[in-house]
C-alpha cells in the first residue's frame, strides 16, 4: 500500500506528503498555474479575480480580531458601585479605534479592505464580461460568481450597521426601507430585515449573525466551487 | 569571476537555487515576504496583548458611613484586586481577598469570625492566618491608616 503514495519531496514536505498528499496539491494546483500570452494591455487585469480573494482572505482575518473586543448589542449604561458604566456596540468600537494598541489599524483594514475587495470584484467582472470569459463551458463560473457579488454586497450593507454609530444607523434605515416599494410583501421584506418595525438591537443581533457567520460560510462554500469550476476547464485565453 | 549558470539546476536548494535569476528572485522575495510579515506578528501581538491595561493601585478612602461595623465587612476595589475590609474589635483590617491556594474570592463568616473560601473548602482566622483546609499561606495583607475620620486603605 505504502509504495502506491509517491512524492517527489524529500525531508519533512515529504513526510507530510505522503501522508496527506497535501504539498504536491498545493504545488500543483495553486502554486504553479498557466497564464495566458500577454496580448494587450487589459490582460493584466486577469489578476482581479486573485486579488479578491486576497482581499477575502484579510477580511476573514481582520474581523477575527476585531471580534475579540467587538459585542454585538445595542450601547446600555448602567451603575456598578455608583460608577456609570456603558457597554455595547458603540462603546466597543470606540474602545477598539481609540484604546486598543494597532485597534485602529485592524479596523481600518476591515473598513478600506472591503471597499478595494467590492472594487476588485466589479473590476474582474467587467473583465470577464467584456473578455467574453463567461462563454460555454463557463456559464456556472459566472452565476456562482453573481451569487457571490450579491453575498458581498450584504456583506457590506449589514458590516456597515455593526458600528452603531449614528451614521451606521441612518444608513441601515435607509436600506432596508427600500425594499418597501415591492409590491404586496414589500413591508414584510422590511420587517424580516429589521427583526421588527424601526432598527433595535434585534436588527444589530441579526446583521452581526449575518456579517460573521452565515454569509462567509455561504461565501466560502461558492468560492470553492467557483475554483474548481476554473480548475476543471481552466482559465478562458483572452479573446 | 562569477559564473551564472544558464540552466537552472534540478531540485535546486541552498547556493544552487540562488545562483539561479529565479531562484534568487524567488529567495529574495520571500525574505522580504517575511520581513513584512513578521511585522504584522508585532502589530497582532499588540491588539491582543494586555499590556499596560492593568489598573494603576491607588489608595482607597472609606468614610465613616462607608467603613465596616464591628465585626462586618466590606469589599473595596484596590487597583486589579479585591481587598475585604473587616472591623475586628475596634481595629481596622485589610486583606487581598485572593485565597492563597487557587485565587478563589473568600467570603467573611461574621458569625465564626474566619474567612471561608468556597472552592475547597478553606479556613483563614481573623488575622488572616490558614487555620484549614488547602491554602498554603496566610491572606495578603494590605495596610490600612486613619487620617482623620477617613480610613484609607492601600498605599
Amino acid at each position: 500500500m505504502a509504495d502506491k503514495v509517491e512524492t517527489k519531496r524529500n525531508g519533512w514536505l515529504g513526510w507530510i506528503d505522503r501522508r496527506t498528499g497535501l504539498v504536491e496539491l498545493t504545488e500543483h494546483e495553486v502554486l504553479t498555474k498557466n497564464s495566458p500570452k500577454h496580448r494587450a494591455w487589459y490582460d493584466y487585469t486577469g489578476c482581479f479575480g486573485g486579488m479578491a480573494l486576497v482581499f477575502f482572505i484579510v477580511q476573514i482575518l481582520s474581523g477575527m480580531f476585531l471580534l475579540v473586543y467587538y459585542v454585538p448589542y445595542a450601547d446600555t449604561t448602567f451603575e456598578v458601585d455608583g460608577v456609570e458604566q456603558t457597554v455595547g456596540a458603540f462603546t466597543s468600537v470606540q474602545q477598539i479605534t481609540a484604546e486598543e494598541p494597532m485597534g485602529w489599524l485592524m479596523r481600518r483594514i476591515h473598513g478600506i479592505g472591503s471597499n478595494f475587495m467590492l472594487l476588485c470584484v466589479l473590476i474582474h467582472l467587467l473583465r470577464v464580461f467584456f473578455t467574453g470569459a463567461y462563454k460555454p463551458p463557463r456559464e456556472l463560473h459566472w452565476v456562482t460568481g453573481i451569487f457571490l457579488l450579491f453575498m458581498l454586497l450584504a456583506l457590506n450593507l449589514s458590516g456597515y450597521l455593526l458600528p452603531w454609530s449614528q451614521l451606521s444607523f441612518w444608513a441601515s434605515a435607509v436600506a432596508t426601507e427600500s425594499p418597501g416599494a415591492i409590491p404586496w410583501v414589500g413591508s414584510y421584506v422590511v420587517e424580516f430585515m429589521r427583526g421588527g418595525t424601526e432598527i433595535t438591537g434585534d436588527t444589530l443581533g441579526r446583521f452581526f449573525a449575518i456579517h460573521v457567520w452565515i454569509l462567509p460560510a455561504i461565501m466560502v462554500l461558492f468560492l470553492v466551487g467557483h475554483f474548481m469550476m476554473v480548475r476543471k476547464t481552466g482559465i478562458a485565453e483572452p479573446l | 569571476m562569477v559564473v551564472i549558470p544558464t540552466e537552472e539546476p534540478e531540485n535546486g536548494s541552498g547556493d544552487a537555487r540562488l545562483r539561479t535569476r529565479r531562484g534568487l528572485i524567488a529567495t529574495v522575495s520571500a525574505a522580504v515576504g517575511a520581513v513584512l510579515g513578521l511585522q504584522f506578528v508585532y502589530v497582532l501581538g499588540r491588539y491582543l496583548a494586555p499590556w499596560g491595561k492593568y489598573r494603576v493601585a491607588r489608595p482607597v478612602r472609606l468614610t465613616k458611613g462607608a467603613q465596616p461595623d464591628e465585626g462586618q465587612c466590606v469589599k473595596v476595589k484596590y487597583g486589579d484586586a479585591v481587598v475585604l475590609v473587616i472591623r475586628d474589635e475596634g481595629v481596622f483590617k485589610a486583606f487581598n481577598g485572593a485565597c492563597t491556594h487557587l485565587n478563589c474570592l473568600v467570603k467573611w463568616q461574621p458569625a465564626t469570625k474566619k474567612f471561608f473560601c468556597a472552592c475547597h473548602d478553606g479556613y483563614f482566622d481573623r488575622n488572616g492566618v490558614n487555620i484549614a483546609g488547602p491554602p498554603p499561606s496566610p491572606l495578603l495583607t494590605v495596610e490600612t491608616t486613619m487620617d482623620g475620620d477617613d480610613l484609607v486603605v492601600g498605599t
